[in-house]
């Protein structure tokens, strides 16, 4: 019987994506088996050529059927595989949890689409990680290509409970920090920080040759605000309850919102990371597809997104 | 108040209560994007605020537009019950902060009785006053209410009225805070009585001088319906009207100070139409049993406002019987009063009767429609004249012409239409008079009688005390003036109206007759000379005033000083300048005494010959005195009813008075210094017939009523006179009375309010169409504000968008 979190790897989303290539904008250092192949070579499963060996290379990779034949020592090289390392950064705090009626939180959407993008990269043989957070960062998962670490990942967004404020320009300094290898950071998150600390994470990450993508959950209600009686707001994440007429407040609300989206479309710009804002009204196989082929065509500058 | 405060607050609460359960009325959720929304609402909460509140208004208003369309007068009332509360004044103008003294004339003479449509004008004049109070600071402002009728219907149920509540009323007008002004008013009636503005506005005058100016802002407030009777004044060419000019500037010229204007608050139209009967007399008013009698009725067809009709449908009723029509047609054009005569069958039995006459036509006056008269029919006149001169020639003989026009009985002939009297003459002489018995007779004439004795002197003194007969004196060459004047006049406290002088004057000018004019003599029916020339009461009767003083002047009591101690009046006298009067009377003891200061001799009767006339002044004079009783008995409204009893007429169960809205009322008793008992009512406030019912003890000790007699109260003529001051406006027509004013007050600050409830639509049940107008305007209103808020909602909804 199938754990309760493999519900994540929704097959309709997977069929969606499955057959789409992820291709990491930039090279990663290290290799793994995968289709990203490396431009280094090394030592590695896939014979590349044969090289004189000289002082210093390691004997045991002298090929010994090649001196035979020919009485000079080679080296073998062999084409080292592109390392495609990517982690998956998932935002958990209680803003999270917002659902308007008839639609996922976005919270379940998110972890929807990081299951289905690990998946994604496992099954391109290429290494996923993860890491949750809200203002401190939760149960890092090493990138890896092993299947049980896509599980230790499921495991891992299905018992963490949400909680906490949003912090995503701290972890974004502190993943910069931890991740040593160039890798694809993907951020799934409400992104309620202020503008300026993402920005800082994000020019930090940059700073570390890491490859970004900001996947911006927010739900209908929040970009359109369309509550048409006396509403009392319950703030999550500790902020202040509010009565209010929302019809009165709802052109001061969107255009915060609306600057707020500017502001964080514009970070991710500056520091030539993807941006794509996910609609939790949107089918998530939709979103998700309509981003891969864009991004694997080419055809897509850096920000993107889906509207409901 | 308070009742109509919490209705009207509770309405006007709705709107609140709906918005503040609306606001527990809301969808909770849990909400992520909250800075954004917090920074929206930051950004936007004096907004919101601002537009919440406008919201709030504009329902409150419509609430509010839709009660007063509902209950006008209750929202009016509480707002400003609430606006005291708050000590805040409504009145406006100047020195508005300063406490305001508003003096209010209010006319409530019966003329206020006149019915517009359902109301009449006194009505609307409570209106007007109530409005004038309801500007007024309930806590802060006083107000001096001056009722114009000096005879005022009791506050509260009329019925039920007592001596204190009119004697409180009557007493000097006090100053009362405004909710004690407005009770007055709530209980003010409209009066039946008669009166001129002019003492009203002295009295405001007074009052309004008498403010200290930095104390308190005076204003004065006039509502009348401006009859011209009781503004007689106002016209340039009255008397009065300097004085009336004087009062108002002295007014004018205090409330200038606060740059306030005087108040008119005109109440009626100025078209008025009435039909009454302004005088009712019997043609003889000795009314003895078995002798016709006939009925004068006067009846006037008054106002401006025409088209009523000149026909006039009268009938009559003697005590209890069934109403008569009247056998004649009578018609009386607009604007002319006339004299109808009506005879009557002849009374039957002697004792108290009434007659009733009414106009069966329905006016917007019905009150002057009706109009009793109360009287004795008695067997017969008992006349004792005492000769002073007698003679056996019939024309030297002092009374032999007087005693033949008063007995004219005995030649009595039915076929030349002279007519029968029940007077029974007994004539004597100075010497018989000690062995006659006085007491029986109503009349005793004392003829040129010479000297008097002190027994003479006594047995007089004595009749009036007891009998309470008339005493008639005339005059002659006999006469002694010092004996007279020490046993008669006693300076003043004496029986004789006046104080008798040198004689003085001869018969030489008869033959040269010359006609004056009767001027400054009360010829209203009732006074003995008013029957004599009933064609023409103007008409001259005295044609040679020499000779009509050829014995005796009299010195008035008014020259004397002695107004105090003498009731003495002039009821004739001759219109020369510095002529004396000719007849002057008094009441004294329980009768009456005239002076007649010439003789009843031929010459009299040569003097009049060339008019065709004659001694008939004599007998009317008699027949004044022997109808006295009767006189007193038809009041106008506000006169006393008084009678003294004799010990005889003393029934011991005392007395009780049956007013015209048949409930008993009680007379005030009191006893004089000889022993006899005086009755006096002063209640006489209702037009209508009064019985005083003497209660005595039958034989098991029952009470029973042992005799009545009848008094009837009528509405002064001039009452029905409806006619403005200045007439009728329009081609043609006179100024109406703002423009009288104006005209006779030139310089003074004046605001006209014209109060009619045909003109102006007074609410009431008459003027439906006004009230359901305002009713229209005021839901309409709040329908206009409902939408508006609605609109505003969609506006800010779709502004938020």
């Amino acid at each position: 019987m199938a754990q309760a979190y493999q519900k994540y790897l929704d097959p309709a989303v997977l069929n969606q994506v499955r057959n789409l290539e992820m291709k990491a904008r930039a090279m990663v250092e290290g290799f793994i088996t995968g289709m990203h192949k490396s431009p280094y070579k090394g030592f590695s499963v896939e014979f590349a050529e044969h090289r004189e060996y000289v002082q210093g290379d390691d004997p045991r990779f002298i090929d010994w059927k090649a001196f035979g034949k020919s009485d000079k020592y080679y080296i073998k090289q062999y084409e080292e595989e592109t390392n495609f390392r990517a982690y998956i950064v998932l935002d958990t705090s209680e803003s999270m949890l917002y659902g308007s009626e008839g639609h996922l939180n976005k919270l379940e959407y998110a972890r929807y689409a990081a299951a289905s993008l690990a998946y994604l990269i496992q099954q391109q043989s290429d290494a996923a990680g993860m890491a949750l957070f809200d203002e401190k960062l939760y149960g890092f998962v090493e990138a890896s290509t092993a299947n049980n670490k896509l599980m230790e990942m499921l495991a891992l967004m299905y018992d963490h409970p949400p909680r906490g404020k949003t912090g995503v320009g701290m972890i974004l300094d502190q993943l910069a920090e931890r991740i040593s290898k160039r890798a694809l950071v993907i951020v799934i998150s409400d992104f309620f920080d202020k503008v300026g600390a993402i920005r800082s994470g994000l020019d930090h990450l940059r700073h570390r040759k890491h490859d970004i993508i900001l996947m911006h959950v927010m739900d209908k209600q929040e970009t359109d605000f369309t509550f048409d009686r006396l509403t009392q707001f319950k703030g999550l994440e500790d902020y202040p309850q509010l009565l209010v007429d929302p019809r009165a407040l709802r052109k001061a609300y969107l255009d915060e919102v609306s600057e707020f989206m500017s502001d964080l479309r514009a970070a991710a710009f500056k520091t030539r990371s993807d941006y794509l804002l996910m609609n939790t009204s949107t089918p998530l196989q939709v979103a998700l597809q309509a981003y891969l082929a864009a991004r694997s065509g080419g055809r897509t500058g850096r920000q993107s997104g889906t509207r409901g | 108040m308070m009742t109509t405060f919490l209705v009207g607050a509770g309405l006007i609460a709705v709107p609140i209560i709906i918005h503040i359960f609306n606001r527990t009325r809301y969808k909770r959720i849990e909400w992520a994007a909250m800075e954004f929304l917090l920074n929206a609402y930051r950004k936007t909460r004096r907004r919101l605020r601002f537009e919440n509140l406008l919201l709030l208004l504009l329902r409150v208003f419509a609430m509010l537009f839709i009660a007063f369309a509902f209950f006008p007068d209750g929202v009016s009332n509480a707002a400003k019950w609430l606006l005291d509360e708050a000590g805040i004044s409504f009145t406006g103008g100047a020195g508005a902060t300063k406490p305001q003294h508003l003096v209010l004339v209010l006319d409530d003479t019966a003329s206020m009785r006149y019915r517009e449509l359902q109301l009449t004008n006194f009505d609307n004049g409570i209106k007007t006053a109530n409005d004038l109070l309801s500007r007024l600071n309930d806590r802060r402002d006083r107000v001096t209410l001056i009722r114009v009728s000096t005879v005022q219907v009791a506050a509260g149920d009329e019925k039920k009225a007592d001596d204190e509540t009119l004697q409180r009323l009557n007493r000097d007008v006090p100053v009362i805070d405004v909710k004690k002004a407005r009770e007055l008013l709530g209980h003010a009636l409209p009066g039946y009585g008669t009166g001129s503005l002019l003492p009203a506005l002295r009295e405001a005058g007074r009052r309004i001088a008498s403010m200290d100016d930095e104390k308190e802002v005076p204003r004065l407030s006039i509502i009348s319906d401006m009859q011209a009777n009781a503004w007689a004044f106002g016209n340039p060419g009255s008397a009065e009207h300097q004085t009336f000019v004087n009062i108002m500037e002295e007014i004018g010229a205090k409330l200038q100070k606060h740059n306030i204007p005087v108040m008119w608050h005109v109440v009626g139209q100025n078209s008025t139409r009435n039909r009454g009967i302004t005088g009712l007399s019997l043609e003889d008013p000795v009314v003895g049993v078995g002798i016709p009698n006939s009925l004068n009725v006067q009846v006037g067809n008054f106002g401006s406002g025409g088209a009523e009709s000149s026909e006039f449908k009268l009938t009559y009723r003697i005590d209890n019987e069934e109403e008569r029509p009247f056998s004649q047609s009578v018609s009386v054009e607009p604007g002319m009063v006339r004299t109808i005569r009506q005879d009557i069958p002849a009374f039957q039995t002697a004792g108290c009767h009434s007659i009733q006459i009414k106009i069966t036509d329905q006016d917007r006056l019905e009150d002057d429609n009706t109009r009793t008269i109360a009287f004795d029919v008695v067997e017969a006149v008992e006349i004792l004249i005492v000769n002073g001169a007698p003679d056996e020639d019939f024309s030297k003989d002092e009374v032999a012409m007087f005693k033949l026009l008063l007995d004219i009985s005995s030649w009595y002939n039915p076929e030349e239409g002279r007519k029968k009297t029940i007077n029974r003459v007994s004539v004597v002489t100075e010497r018989q008079l000690s062995t006659t018995d006085l007491s029986v007779y109503d009349v005793i004439a004392i003829c040129n009688v010479g000297s008097v004795t002190e027994e003479f002197a006594k047995s007089l003194y004595d009749y009036l005390d007891n009998r309470g007969g008339s005493l008639v004196f005339t005059l002659g060459a006999n006469v002694n003036a010092d004996d007279y004047n020490t046993h008669f006049w006693r300076e003043g406290k004496g029986l004789m109206p006046a104080r008798l002088d040198t004689p003085e004057g001869d018969d030489a000018d008869v033959g040269n007759p010359k006609l004056h004019t009767i001027k400054g003599v009360d010829l209203t029916p009732g006074t003995p000379f008013a029957m004599f020339d009933e064609n023409d009461l103007q008409r001259g009767l005295l044609e040679n005033p020499t000779a009509m003083r050829r014995w005796y002047g009299v010195s008035t009591p008014a020259e004397l000083g002695l107004a105090d101690v003498v009731q003495s009046r002039t009821l004739l006298s001759i219109v020369t300048e510095g002529a004396p009067e000719l007849v002057v009377d008094k009441p004294f003891g329980r009768g009456y005494v005239a002076l007649f200061t010439s003789t009843v001799n031929n010459a009299w009767n040569h003097l009049w010959e060339n008019r065709g006339l004659s001694l008939w002044m004599f007998s009317e004079l008699i027949r004044y005195c022997s109808s006295r009783t009767a006189v007193g008995r038809n009041l106008m409204v506000g006169e006393h009813f008084t009678r003294v009893l004799s010990e005889r007429e003393q029934t011991g169960r005392g007395n009780a008075i049956e007013n015209p809205q048949s409930t008993t009322d009680k007379l005030v008793e009191a006893t004089l210094p000889d022993g006899r008992r005086r009755l006096h009512y002063t209640r006489t406030a209702t037009p209508g017939l009064y019985r005083l019912k003497y209660l005595a003890t039958d034989d098991t000790g029952n009470e029973i009523v042992a005799r009545t007699e009848l008094f009837s109260v009528a509405i002064d003529g001039r009452e029905s006179d409806v006619g403005r001051l200045g007439g009728t406006p329009g081609p043609g027509g006179a100024a109406n009375p703002p423009t009288v004013l104006k005209n006779a007050l030139p310089n003074l600050s004046m605001v006209f309010d014209q109060r009619s409830e045909e003109d102006a639509g007074i609410t009431g049940k008459a003027s439906t169409a006004g009230s359901s107008d305002i009713w229209v305007l005021f839901i309409g209103l709040a329908m206009l504000f409902l939408v508006s808020e609605m609109g505003a909602s969609l506006y800010f909804g779709r502004r938020a968008e």
